[in-house]
């Protein structure tokens, strides 16, 4: 393809439980297909290349004091490489919630995306992203694989509200390796969340880190793994401020011959006194071919914290499909309405409701072909 | 100003008491080929174990240091006396057994406790085993008892085939060493349909300066049998760095039942590098109870392979991290065959800058269809120079399986103070009240005077009020 130019030195990661071939990241010229809503918003929209590195030293933004979750190549990468996206700032003394849309088609003109934000909320400020990642309409069916790599930023300055939604919906056969670096202060409340439906295999890492008192960030995650899908989700809480808290939930189906890894951390440091950190995860799993990975970290510092980790992995509730079943319903029809149901409690957190439709239809569609 | 609950630091008063050195024959510092046939010479074993030996040692020098969980820097192998034998044969009487070491064990209640409720008891001082004994109608119903030194001439068949075989010298660095140096340790082998009703206890003591203890435990419960094991460590606390690498190989056959429990208080500048497995038969059960206390590195996770189908474990652990200690425990449990279960309750107390690291793996494969299986792990963090961290990973390889996990994290909460002082208890009985109800499902699996021992380990010091 004329995108790739060459390969850039930088390495793609290899996990111990996500078998990748060894390769490096390409070098990509070109940027995908960008639709913002709503246009001249009330916030600062401005392009943002990572390589504008005093962008970054003037917001306070410490990326050394994030794990490298995806590699210490990958962030050097994104930062050197990127090539889209956006720096994206609200106005301060606007009371209302300050929206914006960011889709990005990827198609077989521009199958390669490597993109990078900075998302900064101003004391006091709402704010509410959501960044939608798809193929465009008719370039499914083609055999080239897609590839997004991203990292977004996000600061969550004193007492403002946060909202970033991020929906990843490729096709069966592409890339997705992403990460979220955000930093929560005083007062601040910060809500996540990942919704991934398409690529074969993804990688995904969210940091938070609640820097001051009374620091909130909470986490939903869903997912739906199908044939060959190979997934590994990383998110972590890092309480640095006192009376911080923090919640993960993650919820997802296996199917087919897929694989996850779900690594959850919850990290308390000392001076993170009072403070409440919980993580939830739960896994149906839909065919005997399936693996599922959990590594739930607790590591503590603090003693007067709650820290709390549990996890359900299994299959469907046996008793709920019979009982849908006694009312009329196909085992089939009962299975699908079991798992809507429990990936509605993520869905509802959404907010956008032509968003929640369409991604209700789209699970429809991967529930109708990953069930058997 | 809320003042923090102060757990003392466990009492080890009897266990430091340091005897003078007094051995017969003690193996150079370093670790050389030679010294593994002056020790295979002196034990006076069969040819393939010292050939084992030899493998076992050209395995350990190609092996690196393990980089995760402890820091194994300060660690120097080269000089760790490897073999220490200490100056008297091995008693069945206890009177035989000489005075100073005899009087070890006495501090240590060991022969008392035999006389009280035990069916056998085994005590190792430095490498080698100095008492053993068993009650009468044991030996006649089949049930052997012995150091594992004699078991190598005396029931070789049996040894050879299950020795190091479940943990093999290829496994890590420090399997490799220690079946290079093993010396001492218990084999039991219980016949088919036997019971045994009372626990047999062996006791191991490291009284050397900078000796390594590698003792070897093999047990083999066969079909429909039944037995409880109980195993103490101890050692007095000398400045050099001590090594403590032995291993535990369990073998429990179909229908059979083995309980398998420790009390590890090690002296403070141990290096517990410990490897402990069983394997377990169709319809078998292993049960695990695990006490760490004591050393100043543990590395420690009992694996149960359970690879019959309805094969069940249990793992109950407490690990107590105070001053200097890092205690990296857990358990691994895997499930290869169908239809298994398998329960884990971890509970950790970290103090006074201790480190409680829990290290858990649970595994089913994808043949395993039916598994059931809970993990729950428990930390008490009693202030914040402590360090508490919970890592339980769990691979799941198909999708018959029902897995549950909890995970907690956290100090004496004030409201259940105040709740209980609402109810007429004073704060410190509260506290107390909560430590122990803390580590009651430990205690309550443990004999009666291990329990004992147990609650006078955690003394509770209470003061203070709620600010």
């Amino acid at each position: 393809m004329d995108h790739i130019k060459t390969q850039t030195p930088y390495k793609v990661p290899n996990w111990k439980r996500l078998t990748l071939p060894e390769s490096l990241f390409p070098v990509v010229s070109a940027s995908v297909l960008e639709t913002v809503q709503p246009k001249g918003a009330h916030h600062t929209l401005m392009p943002y290349h990572g390589d504008e590195a005093h962008q970054l030293t003037e917001t306070g933004f410490k990326t050394d004091a994030f794990s490298k979750h995806l590699g210490g190549d990958f962030l050097r990468y994104i930062d050197g490489e990127s090539k889209q996206g956006h720096v994206i700032k609200t106005h301060v003394h606007t009371p209302d919630v300050q929206k914006i849309k960011i889709e990005y088609q990827l198609n077989d003109q521009t199958p390669y995306q490597v993109e990078n934000h900075l998302i900064i909320a101003e004391e006091g400020t709402k704010l509410e992203v959501v960044l939608d990642y798809s193929v465009l309409n008719g370039t499914e069916a083609t055999k080239l694989e897609k590839h997004h790599y991203g990292t977004t930023r996000v600061i969550a300055k004193r007492g403002s509200q946060v909202r970033l939604v991020k929906v990843q919906r490729l096709s069966d056969e592409d890339h997705y390796f992403d990460q979220v670096l955000c930093q929560v202060e005083e007062g601040a409340n910060l809500e996540l969340i990942d919704v991934q439906f398409g690529s074969r295999n993804k990688a995904i890492a969210y940091e938070t880190h609640l820097l001051g008192r009374h620091a909130n960030a909470t986490l939903h995650s869903l997912y739906f793994g199908e044939e060959h899908a190979q997934l590994d989700l990383s998110f972590t809480m890092k309480h640095f401020g006192a009376q911080s808290t923090s919640t993960i939930l993650s919820k997802g189906a296996l199917s087919g011959n897929s694989k996850k890894t779900f690594r959850g951390n919850l990290i308390f440091e000392t001076g993170a006194a009072q403070s409440v950190g919980r993580e939830k995860e739960v896994v149906v799993l839909l065919d005997e071919r399936v693996k599922s990975d959990s590594i739930p970290a607790l590591l503590c510092s603090e003693d007067d914290v709650i820290g709390e980790h549990a996890a359900s992995v299994g299959q469907l509730d046996g008793e709920k499909v019979f009982y849908l079943m006694s009312r009329g319903l196909s085992f089939m029809e009962a299975k699908k309405l079991v798992i809507k149901a429990a990936f509605e409690e993520v869905l509802m957190t959404l907010g956008d409701e032509t968003l929640k439709a369409s991604l209700e239809e789209a699970l429809d569609w991967r529930l109708s072909h990953g069930i058997q | 100003m809320a003042q923090k609950t102060q757990i003392e630091e466990v009492d080890r008063g009897i266990y430091d008491v340091i005897n003078p050195e007094n051995h017969r024959f003690v193996a150079d510092k370093g670790l050389t080929e030679d010294i593994i046939r002056e020790i295979s010479r002196e034990k006076n074993e069969p040819e393939w174990m010292l050939e084992f030996r030899l493998k076992s040692l050209e395995i350990y020098k190609s092996k690196p240091i393990p980089t995760w969980g402890a820091d194994l820097s300060d660690l120097d192998v080269e000089n760790i006396v490897h073999y220490v034998k200490p100056n008297t044969d091995m008693k069945h009487s206890w009177d035989e057994v000489p005075e100073e070491i005899k009087q070890t064990f006495e501090r240590l209640g060991i022969p008392e406790a035999e006389r009280k409720s035990l069916a056998g008891v085994g005590a190792q001082y430095d490498s080698e085993v100095v008492y053993h004994s068993m009650q009468e109608d044991l030996i006649k119903q089949g049930v052997i008892y012995t150091d594992m030194d004699s078991a190598v001439k005396q029931h070789e068949d049996i040894v050879r085939k299950y020795f190091m075989t479940l943990i093999t010298n290829r496994d890590h660095k420090f399997s490799a060493l220690h079946g290079a140096v093993w010396s001492g340790g218990s084999f039991v082998y219980v016949p088919e349909g036997v019971q045994v009703e009372l626990p047999l206890q062996s006791y191991f003591r490291l009284n050397a300066k900078g000796a390594g203890q590698f003792e070897h435990t093999l047990i083999v419960v066969e079909k429909g049998a039944s037995l409880h094991f109980i195993e103490g460590c101890s050692a007095p606390k000398y400045s050099v760095q001590n090594l403590h690498a032995g291993a535990v190989e369990l073998f429990v056959k179909e229908e059979a039942k083995l309980r398998y429990s420790t009390i590890e208080n090690w002296s403070r500048n141990m290096y517990n590098l410990n490897t402990k497995r069983s394997v377990v038969d169709k319809n078998g059960r292993i049960e695990w109870v695990s006490g760490s206390f004591g050393s100043r590195v543990s590395m420690l996770y009992p694996m149960s392979i359970l690879r019959g189908e309805g094969a069940s474990s249990e793992f109950t652990g407490i690990t107590f991290a105070a001053k200097g200690q890092y205690l990296d425990t857990g358990t691994k449990v895997v499930h290869s065959a169908p239809n298994t279960s398998s329960i884990v309750n971890s509970k950790s107390i970290s103090k006074d800058g201790g480190h409680a690291f829990y290290r858990g793996l649970l595994r089913v494969t994808p043949n395993a269809v039916g598994v059931k299986s809970t993990v729950n792990c428990e930390s008490l963090m009693l202030d914040n120079r402590s360090k508490s961290d919970t890592l339980p990973i769990i691979e799941i390889g198909n999708d018959q399986v029902d897995i549950g996990h909890e995970a907690k994290i956290g100090r004496i909460s004030d409201e259940t103070i105040f709740y209980l002082m609402s109810r007429g208890i004073s704060e410190a009985e509260a506290k107390a009240m909560i430590v122990r109800g803390f580590v009651e499902p430990i205690t309550k699996e443990l004999p009666l005077e291990y329990a004992v021992e147990l609650n006078n380990l955690i003394t509770l010091e209470l003061e203070g009020t709620i600010g």
